[in-house]
């Protein structure tokens, strides 16, 4: 018996920061691409906005902007994505975390994605009829019959009028009802058995 | 509000928003199950195939499509009339309604591809349309259709991509219905749908069919099942990582939660065989769907690939040389790079598959569907595969596993790269199809955790040109018996009659033919009618079957002077002529004709039965003229053979002991192969009338050159006259006779059997491998395995199969399903009742 492998690992390399474009090896390196932007990113916008948060003087508060930020690169390394691209699943991610008036986790705020309705009309073109649109719609005799009459226990569903903020019930698609038809070996069976129902404890 | 990506169905190809067009064809699994190794490497090379036969983006899926309990019922009664058949029906009926309470489904599949339009105008002229759909929406204003010669352009194309894939997978257009049937299937995950499936064909087909204006659903897609709070359906986590499910709602009663599960890690190194993630997906014990979604890139693309990748490595080696692992995980990524390009270089034909594999787990609530989703993680996860469902991807994910859509990069970030030959390994395309289409249910077909009825047509004129008799291999208390009853049982529902050995001393064919309105039974020891051919048949069968019994009974060749005397007096004219009726009159008869060598004959029968007074000796039930002749009419016939020896097969071997056989020996061979010609005698009088001889202990007949040949006629024509026959034996390779008797019966089944030399020996007649340690596990102790106190009801009747179309498969045999068989089938005489509760 042969063993075969998946490369997915030997394709997808994380892409880590060593060194710098200089050559000069960052310490406590390497780190994740993620990690040296949010990192970054941090720093400057921190450094950017220092007069607002700012209390002591220049060289105290450049030190807490450094100590904050690399505490933030710290952290993210902590995130595990294995060889998936950490962006992709924090974007991803994004999508299906909340607003904060829903509450957070974690200290994060949660921001629900709002319900989405997907929605479009389709034509059908049967290879004999080119000019599909053109046809009757919903033509009865197009309709053959289901096998629905042959679930005989089966609970099948109401189909009630739909209210306001549900959308309208599929019309087109809903199979049609059986319509006269060679009446099948099952059919008879169970005209049958209706018939002597009371024969059969 | 997310728009549909398809606008426009025709045939199995369907247009989308982004101009391009969508081909989907339904595949034929493949055999695997219990199938021999040979057979599952066959099925792992057309799945290297398939990806091979692919370029670009392509979608396969698994769905589990309910299966219709009337569908099944009506290929049981399919050829009865209803009226006609009373028990039959109510047989039917029974089964209907054990199907509607334990509803079965199976799983069918999907391959999408999108078309590469050959020329530049065609793809234009699809780009406008597609821009033009959009506007036209937008403006509220009927969409026009596309022309016929386009749509018959694009589906040439598609032919052209159908006609490179695997024959195997006997990949076929879906109709328009097939393809809608998907898109609702996708909405009603998991609960009860009413929607038809596509196995219901062609009503299902039809009635899906709408010439124009079809909606394919406009469900509410919710991911986290947020609005479950606002409904007040009850109090739901907030933290969005435990609300990983999506909730579908469709109308107010369509409410389907699903949860999906991107694969994120597989072992590293999977075994050819054994490695079926995908193919035995059932065994996590819930019915979940399945998708492949990705790319396939030509060997050009990949080396290109690769050598990128390695550039990448080369400069992480550089980043990474501060840290010893990740510097470590560098140098394996670089090893697997090194064997990945080798292994693409060494086959031009090798492709890459680039692919998200999906799961959808769902029910009818949030519950069921989150659960399911943790207990298959959990189920892959001792295996070293690993699933997750991030937050997030719920929608994406959805999404990816229908034809046509857009597929987001969270999805795309859960790719798996391999080549062809790796994710072959995973089989997704196979089938656990065990039995016939059309036929009596004999039972479950247990291959899959997903059981479905397993039909058994015996005398249906199907297209085979096989047998369709029944061959199985069991010990004492196997289930052997209750399963041939189980056969006996439909056949005389079915309005066919049934003729059957029983050789127990406690008679328990007897007890059985009690069921059955019109039987009798044949006591060999004490008889109260005789067997006697010139008695029960017309002049030209009996005396054919006379003289056939007395050549075996006096062990004379054909050609034998005595033979030559036998043909002489057995000739219908000479037995009107002297009045010969019964072989009794025939001892009389030739102890006092004039023939040389009557007298010798005379003799030679003297030993079976005294001439005068034929109701002492052995053959009394041959040749005692007092006894009532068998009737023929009879719909269930017992030989109920108590007592009667037969020689071992040393004996026959060797000429000084056949010569010292006792006489109860040899009449005891020549009995069963008179029995055996009797059984073909009467199973195929009458074409039209179904019949079948049934034969425990099936050596008892094999032992005499007679019975194997009577066999083999038989066996031969059974099908074309109405007629089966099942046989049975504890072992089977010694017993079935000669190797052409054997191989005459492709449909095989195997019982438990404890003995580890029988269970090799009924294995390598089974066809599969008497070495496969795991199988001999199976047959010894997981087959109906003995409990404290006997076989628990649950357990029996389970049985390896092999089919009429050779495959492989484990199965249970079910009781006839009418109260009155089944308590005649489960009947256990007394004697073994002791043995084995």
């Amino acid at each position: 018996m042969q063993i075969v492998r998946f490369y997915t690992r030997a394709r997808k390399v994380p892409s880590l920061i060593g060194k710098m474009p200089d050559g000069t090896r960052i310490p406590g390196g390497p780190y994740t691409t993620i990690q040296v932007i949010a990192a970054i990113g941090s720093l400057a916008l921190l450094h950017q906005t220092r007069e607002l948060w700012g209390f002591a003087g220049g060289i105290t508060n450049l030190v807490l902007e450094v100590v904050i930020a690399a505490g933030i690169g710290f952290v993210i390394g902590h995130f595990e994505t294995g060889i998936r691209n950490p962006v992709v699943i924090a974007l991803g991610a994004a999508s299906g975390v909340a607003r904060p008036r829903h509450g957070t986790s974690s200290g994060r705020p949660v921001r629900p994605v709002p319900t989405r309705r997907l929605a479009g009309r389709v034509i059908v073109q049967m290879p004999g009829h080119p000019s599909g649109a053109t046809s009757q719609p919903g033509n009865p005799s197009a309709a053959a019959p289901g096998r629905a009459d042959t679930r005989r226990a089966r609970p099948r569903s109401a189909r009630a009028p739909a209210t306001h903020h549900e959308p309208p019930p599929p019309v087109d698609a809903t199979p049609p009802r059986p319509a006269a038809r060679p009446r099948t070996g099952v059919e008879e069976l169970l005209a049958s058995i209706s018939a002597d129902q009371g024969d059969r404890p | 509000m997310t728009q549909r990506p398809i606008t426009r169905l025709a045939g199995n190809l369907a247009w989308t928003r982004d101009g391009t067009v969508w081909a989907t064809w339904r595949l034929t699994g493949l055999k695997y199950g219990f199938a021999t190794d040979e057979v599952k490497l066959e099925a792992v090379d057309a799945h290297r195939d398939l990806f091979r036969s692919l370029r670009g983006e392509f979608l396969l899926t698994g769905l589990i499509a309910p299966e219709d309990p009337g569908t099944v019922v009506e290929r049981m009664i399919s050829d009865f009339d209803p009226g006609q058949h009373p028990d039959w029906a109510d047989e039917c009926a029974r089964t209907l309604d054990q199907l509607v309470d334990e509803p079965t489904t199976d799983r069918l599949f999907y391959l999408s591809v999108p078309l590469r339009l050959g020329t530049a105008r065609e793809r234009t002229r699809l780009a406008v349309t597609a821009a033009w759909t959009q506007v036209s929406d937008w403006l509220q204003i009927p969409r026009a259709g596309a022309s016929g010669r386009h749509i018959n352009e694009v589906l040439a194309v598609a032919e052209d991509v159908r006609r490179k894939l695997p024959h195997e997978l006997e990949a076929r257009p879906v109709p328009v219905a097939e393809q809608i049937w998907t898109a609702w299937h996708a909405q009603s995950r998991g609960i009860d749908t009413w929607v038809p499936s596509p196995l219901d064909e062609p009503a299902a087909t039809e009635a899906l069919t709408v010439r124009a204006g079809v909606s394919l659903g406009e469900p509410v897609l919710d991911e986290g099942a947020k609005t479950d709070r606002t409904d007040g359906a009850g109090p739901r986590h907030t933290n969005p990582a435990d609300r990983r499910v999506l909730k579908i709602t469709t109308d107010p009663h369509q409410v389907s939660y699903q949860s999906m599960l991107m694969l994120a890690d597989v072992p590293n190194g999977l075994s050819t065989l054994g490695s079926e993630f995908l193919g035995r997906l059932d065994d996590c014990g819930y019915a979940v769907d399945w998708a492949v979604r990705g790319v396939v890139r030509e060997q050009r693309e990949v080396l290109k690939r690769n050598k990128r990748a390695g550039t990448q490595q080369a400069d992480q080696a550089d980043h990474r040389s501060a840290d010893a692992t990740a510097h470590s995980k560098l140098d394996r990524s670089a090893d697997d790079l090194d064997e990945y390009q080798a292994k693409m270089v060494a086959d031009d034909l090798e492709v890459e598959v680039d692919a998200t594999v999906i799961l959808a787990c769902a029910g009818p609530t949030f519950e069921i569907a989150d659960e399911a989703a943790v207990e298959v993680q959990q189920h892959f996860l001792s295996q070293g595969y690993k699933w997750l469902r991030p937050l997030g991807s719920q929608i994406k994910a959805w999404t990816a596993m229908q034809p046509g859509s857009p597929v987001a990069a969270l999805v795309r970030e859960h790719r798996q790269l391999a080549p062809a030959e790796s994710w072959a390994v995973a089989v997704p395309v196979i089938s656990s199809e065990l039995g016939d289409a059309v036929g009596m249910r004999l039972g479950w077909n247990t291959t899959s955790p997903r059981w479905r009825p397993m039909l058994l047509d015996m005398f249906g004129a199907s297209s085979r040109d096989n047998s369709g008799s029944v061959a199985l291999a069991g010990e004492k208390g196997g289930g052997k018996s209750a399963t041939m009853k189980t056969i006996a049982g439909h056949v005389s529902s079915m309005g066919g009659r049934w003729l059957a050995t029983d050789g127990s001393a406690t008679g328990e064919w007897v007890e059985f033919a009690d069921s059955v309105a019109g039987s009798c039974v044949v006591d060999v020891q004490e008889p109260a009618v005789s067997l006697d051919p010139l008695r029960i048949f017309d002049l030209d069968t009996g005396s054919r079957v006379a003289q056939s019994f007395l050549i075996t009974l006096l062990n004379v060749a054909a050609n034998d002077p005595l033979g030559r005397v036998l043909a002489k007096v057995l000739r219908p004219a000479y037995l009107t002529k002297h009045s010969i009726s019964s072989l009794g009159d025939l001892v009389v008869h030739l102890s006092s004709c004039q023939i040389a060598g009557a007298g010798e004959l005379a003799d030679a029968m003297g030993v079976y039965i005294d001439p005068d007074d034929p109701r002492v000796g052995t053959a009394r039930v041959l040749f005692d003229p007092n006894l009532a002749p068998l009737d023929l009419a009879c719909r269930g016939i017992v030989f109920w053979t108590r007592g009667i020896h037969l020689p071992s097969r040393d004996e026959l071997g060797n000429e000084h002991q056949f010569r010292t056989l006792s006489v109860d020996k040899i009449f005891g061979r020549a009995l069963f192969a008179l029995i055996a010609r009797l059984a073909h005698e009467v199973c195929f009088a009458d074409r039209s009338d179904l019949a079948l001889f049934l034969c425990d202990e099936f050596h008892r007949i094999t032992i005499s050159p007679e019975g194997v040949r009577t066999m083999t006629e038989f066996i031969r024509d059974d099908r074309k006259n109405g007629a089966a026959v099942v046989i049975a034996s504890h072992d089977p390779l010694a017993d079935f006779g000669d190797e052409t008797l054997q191989a005459l019966i492709p449909t095989r089944i195997v019982m438990r059997i404890r003995d580890r030399r029988l269970a090799r020996r009924a294995l390598d007649w089974f066809g599969a491998d008497p070495d496969d340690a795991a199988l001999l596990e199976t047959v010894m102790k997981h087959l109906s395995p003995i409990g404290e106190n006997g076989v628990p009801v649950e357990r029996r009747g389970e049985c390896l199969v092999r089919d009429g179309s050779d495959r492989y498969g484990r199965a249970k045999i079910e009781l006839p399903l009418q109260p009155v068989r089944r308590k005649a089938c489960m009947s256990t005489p007394p004697e073994r009742r002791r043995n084995h509760a």
